[in-house]
């Protein structure tokens, strides 16, 4: 355990380095954040059978906004890729460490570190009552923000375990980019990066109860907003999570043994 | 201790010609050619001892590191190393050995060396005290005290590559690979870690298996070199037995006089006039007969012995196996 709290430790700090492209990360959101708005409150405005309202959209894109690199598809670990196809790789097995852990544990700080650079400046600004209709509302009551806390976090880990199988696919492809960008858009759109689930149609919405993308960001962002409140509700989704976290983990873990067995360090 | 047994490793490559119309056929039909890395390798080598393991680039040397490290799995064959086996018990395996690669970076590229050090320690989980006393002795035999407080990406090449050999040695493996350390060093650099790796094989009894070009690494520091060519072992022995095979001396001399005639075990090379070059058989004549032997003849100006250097021999070494 310490050493995942050493490698935790040494990719967050390595990652708070960079304060400029969070700068830069700040200001991106803030635009995408507004335009989103517009563009959906505009939308919901002017049809009457939504039974998603403008505030809780508001408040989910606000959300969305500020904890946009912990579930951005994309970030993922650059150096991680690096190391594969550079081959940088074969020092990381000559080493007494448990490979899919390690990278597990570097992905989790990498993200851990990119949104508290940029999560509170844009919390505290999107909360300002300046903004009028296009504020961030508080939750919705202490309980539900108790929920969205613990969903936050098993939405993290689903979303980790499935950025390892796009490492994972990676040790024996020779470029990263082609899996990566399939499987990072495919997760964009149906976790809800795009457009939030609620608004999409209902068939659409009954399919993806059936993939682990209806259990990340979607779940927490409207449990806060109230969309989804009804306790027993909230407990059966977050069984469902811990359910796609055993599946996706023990998968990945699978395809990493196997690889390991075809492994070709190329080069030198 | 190290023990391979006919170890065989294959590749495929992917193979196709130039152009376009080559580049789409593969969408169809992908021609691979199967290539022997390694064919049949045995070898064994003892606790203690310091190897050099060399070839021509493309000989397998590299994928017998790898395999011996554990990142390879190979065809067929056996290996037991230390009571294990490498590429099966990895996890348990790594932990006493240490590995430098020299073209490619084991530190954290944007934060100090000495916090890629410590993330070390905790891989291994090296006590503190051994770790600060080891440190400490790693730091000063490779003179990197004020080095390792800066970040890896503003290292020069000597620099870096001096904290990588530390790195692998802060746990202090019994067996240590070092897959071409001195590539691309200065004079100095070199100088530094040859006689660094000396040291601690002498001195921590540490297995050293080095791969290498550098023919001087070669002479600077091991007794024994196996010689891999075309995926096969060629040769397994001792450099000095070596260099009596192939060691030849030339004497190179300018004189005033006459001279057609030499006495056994000299051989002109080549005759100017007031100048020749002999090869000398030192299993017939020793250096100070020939001198006699020629000053009996001709007054000597100038005198130069030449030996075979170990570049040299590695060269006739390659002509003589063919690869």
């Amino acid at each position: 355990m310490r050493l995942y709290i050493a490698y935790f430790k040494m990719k967050f700090l390595n990652e708070m380095q960079y304060k400029v492209a969070a700068l830069a990360g700040i200001a991106t959101q803030f635009a995408w954040g507004f335009m989103y708005i517009m563009l959906f409150t505009a939308f919901i405005n002017n049809s009457d059978t939504s039974s998603y309202s403008s505030s809780q959209v508001v408040t989910y894109i606000w959300l969305q906004q500020s904890f946009y690199m912990l579930f951005a598809f994309w970030s993922v670990d650059k150096d991680i890729f690096e190391s594969i196809v550079s081959g940088n790789l074969a020092y990381e097995l000559t080493k007494p460490i448990k490979l899919y852990d390690i990278w597990f544990v570097k992905t989790f700080a990498l993200k851990v570190a990119k949104t508290v650079l940029r999560a509170f400046p844009i919390f505290l600004i999107c909360t300002l009552p300046v903004l009028g209709e296009f504020s961030m509302s508080a939750p919705v009551s202490i309980l539900a923000a108790i929920w969205f806390v613990i969903t936050m976090f098993f939405s993290t880990i689903i979303l980790l375990s499935y950025i390892m199988i796009i490492y994972v696919i990676t040790i024996t492809a020779i470029s990263p980019m082609g899996v990566k960008i399939t499987f990072s858009l495919i997760g964009d759109f149906f976790s809800g990066g795009l457009i939030p689930i609620p608004l999409m149609p209902d068939i659409v919405q009954t399919i993806l109860k059936y993939t682990p993308f209806y259990y990340i960001q979607n779940i927490p962002y409207n449990i806060y907003n109230g969309y989804i409140s009804s306790n027993l509700e909230i407990i059966k989704i977050i069984g469902i999570q811990i359910l796609w976290i055993v599946i996706l983990i023990m998968f990945g873990k699978f395809l990493m043994k196997n690889s390991m067995k075809k492994v070709v360090i190329q080069g030198g | 201790m190290i023990e391979l047994k006919n170890i065989t490793k294959t590749y495929r490559i992917r193979k196709r010609s130039a152009g376009l119309k080559n580049a789409f056929r593969t969408f169809f039909k992908k021609d691979y050619e199967v290539v022997k890395a390694l064919d049949d390798i045995s070898f064994k080598i003892n606790e203690g001892e310091m190897v050099g393991y060399i070839g021509p680039n493309g000989a397998g040397k590299s994928t017998t590191i790898k395999i011996m490290a554990g990142i390879l799995t190979p065809d067929s064959g056996q290996a037991n190393i230390s009571g294990l086996i490498p590429w099966k018990q990895r996890t348990k395996y790594v932990k006493d050995i240490g590995v430098v690669f020299g073209n490619r970076s084991g530190l954290w590229w944007d934060v100090p060396v000495d916090d890629s050090f410590e993330l070390l320690k905790h891989i291994y989980k090296i006590p503190e005290d051994v770790y600060r006393e080891q440190k400490e002795k790693l730091v000063k035999l490779l003179d990197i005290e004020e080095i390792i407080k800066i970040p890896t990406r503003q290292l020069s090449l000597g620099q870096r590559m001096r904290c990588e050999i530390a790195s692998a040695f802060l746990h202090k493996p019994k067996i240590v690979f070092l897959d071409e350390p001195t590539i691309g060093l200065d004079a100095v650099s070199k100088i530094a870690v040859r006689e660094f790796i000396n040291k601690i094989n002498k001195e921590d009894k540490t297995t050293i298996i080095l791969t290498t070009h550098d023919t001087q690494d070669i002479e600077a520091l091991t007794n024994r070199i196996i010689l891999i060519g075309k995926g096969k072992i060629l040769l397994d022995g001792k450099l000095s037995d070596l260099k009596k095979k192939f060691s030849k001396k030339y004497l190179t001399v300018e004189f005033n006089g006459d001279i057609d005639e030499l006495c056994d075990g000299l051989i002109f090379v080549e005759k100017h006039k007031g100048r020749i070059k002999i090869e000398l058989n030192e299993n017939m004549i020793t250096l100070a007969k020939a001198i006699a032997f020629l000053t009996s003849k001709i007054e000597i100006l100038d005198l130069e012995v030449d030996n075979t250097s170990v570049d040299d021999i590695v060269v006739k070494l390659y002509q003589e196996y063919g690869i």
